[in-house]
């Protein structure tokens, strides 16, 4: 076991602190900052069995380029936009993949899942289908804002794009995903708290 | 600014809630934690070398085209299998070994178990690089493999402990009925975590660990009734003293005045902790004082599967089951409810309600995950 020596300071003590590599900050850095990026990342994956490998790349992408952040007060978001840019080049190697294995069609029934075990996976597993055939910003998009629940401007500040650009994409992928999402009867019990989006849609 | 929150936002928290479940966040934490300390430490005494993305790149360069054929005919990271020595079993399935042969559990990735002449787990799930087992009663021999260039995620319960592994050798342990876990090192180390133990602790190559929980407060008799729950208080643990002063009394003060939504998050971190009497302090104290919320259901549903899965009290579980399918008959979990109930009327031996429930699981669920075990109870 490792056992973490202690900083104590503000962001930009810790900025600092992880600059002369303090052999405490990069512990602090992961307690206080660890869980939303967990967050952010599940929300953009689900429920994925890389999340743990993903989860340090970002920090040790973070801790090696410590350098580049100028804002201290940009921290959170700066470490939510290294996530977001680790999941999309996550998702972006593994559609290479599935191009790759429609040359070797023995193999494409080795990459299937064994099936979830529960009500709930099930349904994650089909919304993150429906998200999975979404163009990759406006995957991201709804990820951000939907389900880690992020404001529009740090969602946008983590996409690395402006606000008016970052709302385009989220409504073209609240529109896509909510007209495949009623074609699938398992989440109709989950889209039926989303009933005033949808009446309010309508009219 | 933001709009008013939109009726998809709440599916948004919906799907948060379901995969702060379901990712084990608490687990992720720790783990990636003491990878990321020992990288650090690694890296702080070696020479500059290059970065972590550096190397990557560079490699990635150099393998080049040869990578990218290689890719094609690759097998892409999938959940290991099992087999066992009296035939093929899925996630879930119960392992018994009779009272007079051992059970031999064979891993697809080299890891091996061996459950002892009557003793029964499940192999609740498996991933790419390990798996999750519950020892329900007896005794397990496992040897886990270590996998080149991917860590281990091998973990086991039993009752209400936890055992996380990394590549190692073991004798696991589990008597339901005095609560009692025994741990045997052979090779390696293992974490083990449990509801009557202030802390994970590390146990080493050549230990041996016994340890017992005080049992908890007797299930309700009737249909849980939430003004009636007496939450589980003491526990006892050897050889670690727990730190159990008046800290799990003030816990439960504080339940009594905390919001909905912390009782919630409260429940989750001590559950995913492996606190489990916590949990169920704080997910009884939900049902209590706000038993018309929707949160209340869920925590039927919650204390049902901790009842089924760390416990192994089917019973208690299958009233807990029954309580959110009779409160939430068309909630989220409605299916899983429906599925986990019959299984556990089908373990307690109530043939009959098993059919009654197989019967009205493949009415809404043809296809679901407990299809293929309602149609077996049926055909028996």
């Amino acid at each position: 076991m490792v056992t973490p020596l202690k900083f104590i300071g503000d962001e930009r003590a810790l900025v600092e602190a992880l600059r002369s590599r303090h052999p405490g900050a990069a512990s602090t850095l992961y307690e206080r900052y660890a869980a939303g990026v967990l967050r952010t990342l599940r929300s953009a994956l689900g429920p994925d069995p890389d999340l743990p490998d993903l989860l340090q790349e970002v920090f040790i992408r973070a801790l090696d380029s410590i350098a580049q952040l100028e804002d201290h007060e940009r921290l959170r978001n700066w470490l939510a936009g290294i996530a977001v840019f680790s999941a999309r080049a996550l998702i972006r190697r593994r559609a290479r993949r599935r191009w790759l294995s429609l040359f070797s069609p023995q193999r494409v029934a080795s990459t299937e899942q064994a099936p979830p075990s529960s009500e709930a996976r099930l349904a994650l597993r089909e919304i993150y289908e429906l998200l999975n055939r979404l163009p990759l910003d406006e995957r991201m998009a709804f990820a951000l804002r939907i389900i880690d629940g992020m404001t529009l401007p740090d969602a946008a500040d983590a996409c690395g794009v402006s606000l008016a650009t970052f709302k385009r994409r989220l409504v073209r992928a609240e529109r896509a995903f909510l007209e495949a999402a009623e074609q699938r009867p398992l989440l109709e019990p989950w889209l039926r708290g989303g009933t005033r989006w949808t009446l309010r849609r309508q009219g | 600014m933001d709009s008013p929150k939109t009726g998809l936002m709440v599916l948004g928290e919906r799907i948060q809630a379901a995969l702060e479940v379901e990712t084990r966040p608490a687990e992720v934490l720790r783990e990636v934690q003491l990878r990321l300390l020992e990288h650090v430490t690694d890296t702080r005494h070696k020479a500059r070398a290059p970065s972590f993305w550096q190397a990557r790149s560079a490699a990635l360069a150099a393998l080049g085209l040869l990578a990218l054929g290689a890719l094609v005919f690759e097998a892409w990271p999938r959940p290991i299998s099992f087999v066992t020595s009296s035939g093929e079993r899925d996630a879930g399935d119960v392992l018994s070994a009779s009272e007079h042969a051992p059970l031999r559990i064979d891993f697809s990735e080299g890891s091996l178990m061996v459950l002892h002449e009557g003793s029964s787990a499940r192999v609740l799930e498996t991933q790419p690089a390990g798996a999750r087992v519950l020892l329900e009663n007896g005794v397990a021999d496992v040897s886990v493999v270590h996998q080149q260039g991917r860590a281990a995620h091998w973990r086991f319960e039993a009752g209400p402990f936890q055992v996380l592994v990394k590549g190692t050798q073991f004798e696991l342990a589990w008597q339901p009925a005095q609560e009692a876990l025994s741990l045997t090192m052979k090779e390696g180390s293992v974490e083990l975590s449990g509801s009557c133990l202030a802390k994970p602790q590390l146990v080493a190559r050549g230990s041996s660990v016994r340890v017992s929980c005080a049992k908890a407060a007797p299930a309700p008799a009737q249909a849980p009734s939430t003004a009636h729950e007496t939450p589980r208080t003491s526990t006892t643990a050897e050889p670690s003293k727990p730190e159990r002063t008046a800290e799990p009394r003030s816990f439960e003060a504080s339940c009594e005045s905390a919001a909905k939504a912390e009782l919630v998050a409260w429940a989750n971190r001590e559950r995913l902790a492996g606190s489990l009497a916590r949990a169920r302090t704080a997910l009884l104290a939900l049902r209590r004082r706000f038993p018309e919320s929707r949160e209340a259901g869920t925590a039927a549903f919650t204390l049902g599967r901790m009842a089924f899965d760390q416990r192994a009290n089917f019973a208690e579980a299958a009233r807990w089951f029954a309580s959110y399918l009779a409160e939430q008959p068309d909630g989220p979990l409605m299916g899983d409810a429906a599925g986990r109930l019959l299984e556990a009327h089908e373990r307690l031996g109530d043939r009959a309600s098993a059919r009654r429930d197989a019967e009205s699981y493949l009415r809404r669920f043809p296809d679901g995950p407990y299809a293929s075990r309602a149609r077996r109870i049926l055909a028996e």
